[in-house]
C-alpha cells in the first residue's frame, strides 16, 4: 500500500483523462422497471401486489393510500364519529382489530377527528389461546400508546369459556362465547363511560352473514344484517364497524406490509359448522369473482320484506276459548326496540335475555364437588400446547 | 335406513323412489309431484280462473265463460331440460283429465315456445317437438302449439337502435351512445357473448336476454300466466346467484306472484308451478314416466331412484371451480350440504318468497336489466374503491412516470378517455343498476351493445305529464 502511495506521488498522471466506471455489483444490481410493471394508480412505481378487491396491480404507496382512504371515506360519509367522542376499540390481538386500532389512530391523527381510542379486551378464559392472544393487545397498547381496559368473563358471568366447555360441551362453545362477549363488550364500555365500540368486522364477515341469513331463513336478522351502525333505544352504547367494505385478504397485506405485531391461531374450540360452509362457498365465489363479496353486500343493503299480510286476529283482550276448552295465550305482537332483560337489565328482545337463560342452565349442570388437581377444565388448548412442549 | 319394500301411501305398489325420507311406488310418486303443481296453479282466484274449466255463475254469463276458457292462453318457455319437459307433462295431463271429466271441454290453451341459439339447435328442437306432441300429446294436439325462436331475434327485431353502454373507469359513471346504422345491422347475440370476460357473465347475459324474448312473446300474443318450470332447487340457486351479483333488490320482483309483471303493461304473471319440488324428484318423475329420452342436452339424475339407471354418462368428471358460473357454484353448493342440512333449499325458497322490493319514490330503470334501480351504484362504488394515486415523491418515479406517459401503455388509457371525452355531445348518462354496472365494468373495453327500450305511447306520456 505504502509503495504505491508513494509511486502515485512521484508519477504525475493525468486522471481527468480516465473516467471513473465503478465494478459492477452482481448483487445489488439496479434492474430496469419496464413500463408494463408499474403501478397501476401511480404509474411511477414498481407494482408490487394485486389488489384483492379489483386485481389491480399496485405499488405499496398506492395500496396504502387506498386501503387508508377507503376506509376514511366509510368513515365520513356514515358519519361514525363525532368530535370528542371516546371510542373503545375491540381489540382481540387478531389481525383485524390490530389494523383497526393502528388505521383508527393514523387517520384520527391525519384527519382530526377528534376521538379519544381505547383498547377494550374481553378475556373469555381460553387458555393456551386468549392468554396469548391477549399478550399481543398488551404489545399494542405500548406500541401505539393507547390505554387498555381487559374485561373477563371470569369476572362478569363467574365462568370461563374452559369451564363452560367442560359443563356444556364443545359444540355449543361459539354460542355461549358469541352471546357473553356481546354483552361484556358493553359492560366493558359502559364501565370506562364510552358509548361507541367499533369492531374489526370486515366486508368478508359481512357477506358471509348476508348468505347465513338466507340460508338460515332469520328473517329477522335479514334487514338489518348489513347495517354500518347498529343501536338500540335501550342500550346507551352503540357499534359500528369501519371495516365494513374492507377486503379480509387486504387487511392481512396491510398488516403485512406495516409489519403489525398481531396473534394469527385460530381459536382453540371447533367453528360452527354450518358457517364452515358457506365460507367454502364464499371462497369459491371470490375465486370466480373478486367484487363478489362487496355485489353480496350490496344485495344485502337492499333486502327488504314484504310487508306481513294482516291477519285477522281478534283484539287481545278478549280471550278465544276453543272447543276443547284451550284457550290461547297473547303472544308478544311485535318486537320492541329497547326492551331490556329482567334480570341484568341489559339489551333483549325477549323479557329474559339470552346470557341470563345460557347462565341458568349453566349453573344448573354446574359440578357441586370438584377435584383438587382437576385439571379437565383447562381446556383442549392447554392440553395441545402441553403436547407441543413435549421432547423425547 | 331400511328400504321397505311397500308404499307407505298405498300399501300395495312397489317402492321405487326414496324421496323425503319416504318412500314412493311409481304412481304415487307421480300424483305427489303433479299434485304440488296442481296446486300452485290454483294458489290464486286469477290462475284458478285461467286453469279451470268455467260454467256460468253468480258472477259470469254462459257466454262469457266461454269466452273466458277460449281466451285461457298460457305460455311455456321449454328447454328439453327436466323440469320444463315435466311441466308441460303434467299440464298435457290436466287437460287429459279436464277433458275426461268435463265432458270434452278445456279450461286453457298452451303455448309452448322453444329459444334456439342458432338455427341447427331449432332443427334439432323441432325434431324433438314434433316427436312429443306425436307420441305423447296426441290427444291434446289442438290445445298445445309449439313456437321456435332464435335469440338473434333479440338484436334483429328490437324494432329500434343500438346503444352502446359505457362505464368510466375512473368515476363509475355510465353513458349510452346511439350507435350507427352499420352496426345496427350486423351487430349480433354472438358478438355480445364475445365481448364477455367469462362464462358467468355471458350466462347472466344470456338469462336477461331470453326471458326478455319469453315475456314479449307473451305480451304480444296476449298470454296469461308465463309458466317457468324452475324447480326448487333451480329458485333457490338463481335467488342466491342473484344476491351474489348484487341483484339482491330483484328477487322479489323475480317472484312476485301477487301483482302482473309491471314491466310489460301488466298483462301476465309469471308462475313457478314446480317451486315446491326438488330438482332431484322432478328427475326421478322423468324416469317412472318414461320421459328421459325427450331430453336435449341434459341427462336427469338417478339419485331418488331405488333402482339406479346405470347410465355411464351420469357420472361426469367433476369440473373444476375456476370454470364454473356463478349459478354452478350456488347449485354445488345446494348438492354438497344436502346430505347434512337437508332443508337449506327449501328454506332459501321459502325466505326468497317473503322478500318485497325496497321502495323509492319513483325509481329509475336500467337500461340493460329493465329493474329498478334503488340506489345510484356509481355513487355507492366511488366512495368504496378508491383509484387515487399516492404522489409522486422522488426524482426517479417522476422520470418512470415520464417513461410510462411517452409509453404504448398510456396511449391505451388516453384512447380510453379520449373515446369518453370526444362524444359528449352524443353521449347521455343513462341508468344502470348496481349488477349490470358489475357486469358491464368487466366486460372488454368496459362497454356493451344493448337494444334501445322503445317506450310505449302510454309510457311516453306518463313520463312527461304524470306528477
Amino acid at each position: 500500500m505504502g509503495q504505491i502511495s508513494k509511486r502515485r506521488s512521484s508519477v504525475s498522471f493525468d486522471y481527468s483523462a480516465m473516467s471513473f466506471t465503478p465494478p459492477s455489483d452482481p448483487v445489488n444490481r439496479k434492474s430496469e422497471i419496464k413500463v408494463s410493471q408499474l403501478c397501476e394508480l401511480c404509474h411511477c412505481r414498481k407494482a408490487l401486489l394485486r389488489r384483492p378487491k379489483n386485481l389491480q396491480k399496485v405499488c405499496k404507496l398506492c395500496f396504502f393510500h387506498v386501503f387508508e382512504t377507503e376506509i376514511h371515506n366509510t368513515i365520513v360519509s356514515n358519519k361514525l364519529f363525532h368530535r370528542g367522542e371516546k371510542v373503545a376499540v375491540g381489540a382481540s390481538g387478531g389481525k383485524d382489530s390490530t389494523v383497526l386500532a393502528y388505521i383508527l389512530k393514523l387517520l384520527n391523527e391525519r384527519h382530526d377527528y377528534g376521538i379519544e381510542i381505547i383498547l377494550l379486551s374481553i378475556d373469555e378464559g381460553i387458555i393456551g389461546y386468549r392468554d396469548d392472544s391477549l399478550a399481543t393487545v398488551k404489545r399494542n397498547q405500548v406500541q401505539y400508546n393507547l390505554p387498555l381496559e381487559i374485561v373477563s368473563y371470569r369476572d362478569l358471568y363467574n365462568w370461563t369459556m374452559d369451564e363452560i366447555v367442560a359443563c356444556a360441551g364443545v359444540r355449543n362453545s361459539c354460542t355461549y362465547c358469541g352471546v357473553f362477549r356481546r354483552q361484556a363488550l358493553d359492560r366493558g364500555a359502559a364501565k370506562l363511560g364510552i358509548a361507541h365500540v367499533v369492531t374489526g368486522h370486515n366486508a368478508d364477515d359481512m357477506a358471509e352473514t348476508v348468505l347465513m341469513n338466507i340460508f338460515r331463513g332469520d328473517v329477522a336478522r335479514l334487514e338489518k344484517s348489513t347495517a354500518i351502525i347498529t343501536q338500540s333505544t335501550g342500550s346507551p352504547i352503540k357499534r359500528s364497524k369501519p371495516f365494513k367494505y374492507s377486503y379480509q385478504k387486504e387487511i392481512v397485506l396491510y398488516a403485512h406490509y406495516k409489519k403489525l405485531d398481531y396473534f394469527s391461531t385460530e381459536c382453540s374450540y371447533a367453528p360452527e359448522a354450518f358457517r364452515g360452509t358457506a365460507r367454502e362457498l364464499m371462497k369459491n365465489l371470490e375465486m370466480q369473482r373478486p367484487s363478489c363479496i362487496l355485489d353480496i353486500i350490496h344485495s344485502g343493503e337492499n333486502l327488504v320484506l314484504k310487508p306481513k299480510r294482516q291477519k285477522k286476529i281478534s283484539p287481545s283482550e278478549v280471550m278465544e276459548v276453543r272447543s276443547d276448552g284451550a284457550v290461547s295465550l297473547g303472544r308478544p305482537s311485535k318486537f320492541v326496540d329497547g326492551n331490556t332483560c329482567e334480570r341484568c337489565g341489559y339489551l333483549s328482545s325477549n323479557k329474559i335475555c339470552k346470557a341470563c337463560i345460557l347462565l341458568e342452565g349453566l349453573e344448573r349442570n354446574r359440578a357441586k364437588m370438584t377435584l383438587d388437581t382437576d385439571t379437565s377444565t383447562g381446556g383442549a388448548a392447554r392440553l395441545t400446547r402441553e403436547l407441543e412442549r413435549l421432547t423425547f | 335406513m331400511v328400504v321397505q319394500d311397500v308404499c307407505k301411501r298405498c300399501r300395495q305398489g312397489q317402492v321405487s323412489v326414496l324421496s323425503r325420507k319416504e318412500p314412493f311406488c311409481n304412481d304415487c310418486f307421480s300424483k305427489f309431484v303433479s299434485a304440488k303443481q296442481r296446486k300452485q296453479m290454483m294458489c290464486e282466484p286469477y290462475c284458478q280462473d285461467v286453469f279451470k274449466v268455467l260454467y256460468q255463475d253468480k258472477v259470469r254469463s254462459e257466454a262469457e265463460s266461454v269466452e273466458q276458457n277460449a281466451h285461457s292462453k298460457v305460455l311455456v318457455p321449454l328447454s328439453f331440460g327436466s323440469s320444463s319437459v315435466v311441466l308441460l307433462d303434467i299440464l298435457n295431463d290436466t287437460l287429459t283429465e279436464q277433458k275426461e271429466t268435463q265432458r270434452g271441454k278445456t279450461g286453457f290453451h298452451i303455448d309452448v315456445l322453444v329459444c334456439g341459439r342458432d338455427q341447427d339447435d331449432i332443427v334439432r328442437y323441432r325434431e324433438m317437438a314434433d316427436r312429443l306432441l306425436s307420441e305423447r300429446y296426441a290427444s291434446n294436439r289442438e290445445k298445445i302449439k309449439f313456437h321456435f325462436l332464435s335469440v338473434e331475434s333479440f338484436y334483429k327485431d328490437c324494432g329500434g337502435e343500438l346503444d352502446t353502454i359505457l362505464v368510466d373507469s375512473a368515476d363509475f359513471s355510465s353513458r349510452s351512445i346511439v350507435e350507427n346504422g352499420e352496426l345496427n345491422r350486423e351487430f349480433g347475440v354472438e358478438d355480445l357473448l364475445k365481448q364477455c370476460p367469462d362464462r358467468s357473465s355471458r350466462q347472466d347475459l344470456l338469462t336477461i336476454l331470453s326471458s326478455r324474448l319469453i315475456k314479449k312473446f307473451a305480451y304480444q300474443n296476449k298470454h296469461k300466466i308465463i309458466l317457468w318450470g324452475h324447480s326448487m332447487t333451480k329458485l333457490a340457486d338463481e335467488t342466491i346467484s342473484l344476491v351474489v351479483k348484487g341483484r339482491g333488490s330483484q328477487i322479489a320482483s323475480m317472484l312476485s306472484i301477487d301483482e302482473c309483471d309491471p314491466l310489460f303493461d301488466n298483462s301476465f304473471k309469471n308462475l313457478y308451478p314446480l317451486q315446491d319440488v326438488l330438482l332431484s324428484e322432478i328427475d326421478a318423475y322423468c324416469y317412472i314416466k318414461h320421459l328421459d329420452p325427450f331430453m336435449i342436452d341434459y341427462i336427469p339424475q338417478d339419485t331418488l331412484l331405488v333402482e339406479k339407471q346405470r347410465n355411464p354418462e351420469l357420472v361426469s368428471a367433476p369440473r373444476s371451480v375456476k370454470n364454473l358460473t356463478l349459478n354452478e357454484i350456488a347449485r354445488k353448493y345446494f348438492d354438497d350440504v344436502e346430505a347434512d342440512y337437508s332443508n337449506v333449499i327449501s328454506t332459501v325458497v321459502r325466505t326468497a318468497l317473503k322478500l318485497g322490493e325496497p321502495e323509492t319514490p319513483k325509481p329509475e330503470r336500467c337500461s340493460i336489466c329493465r329493474a329498478n334501480v334503488h340506489m345510484d351504484p356509481s355513487e355507492y362504488l366511488q366512495t368504496i374503491t378508491v383509484s387515487e394515486n399516492h404522489p409522486i415523491e422522488t426524482t426517479e418515479e417522476s422520470a418512470l412516470y415520464d417513461k410510462w406517459n411517452e409509453s404504448q401503455f398510456s396511449n391505451q388509457k388516453i384512447e380510453n378517455t379520449t373515446l369518453r371525452d370526444s362524444i359528449p355531445q352524443k353521449a347521455v348518462s343513462t341508468s344502470l343498476c348496481y349488477g349490470c354496472l358489475i357486469n358491464v365494468n368487466r366486460m372488454k373495453g368496459r362497454k356493451l351493445t344493448w337494444p334501445q327500450h322503445s317506450k310505449s305511447e302510454l309510457e311516453t306520456i306518463l313520463d312527461a305529464f304524470e306528477l
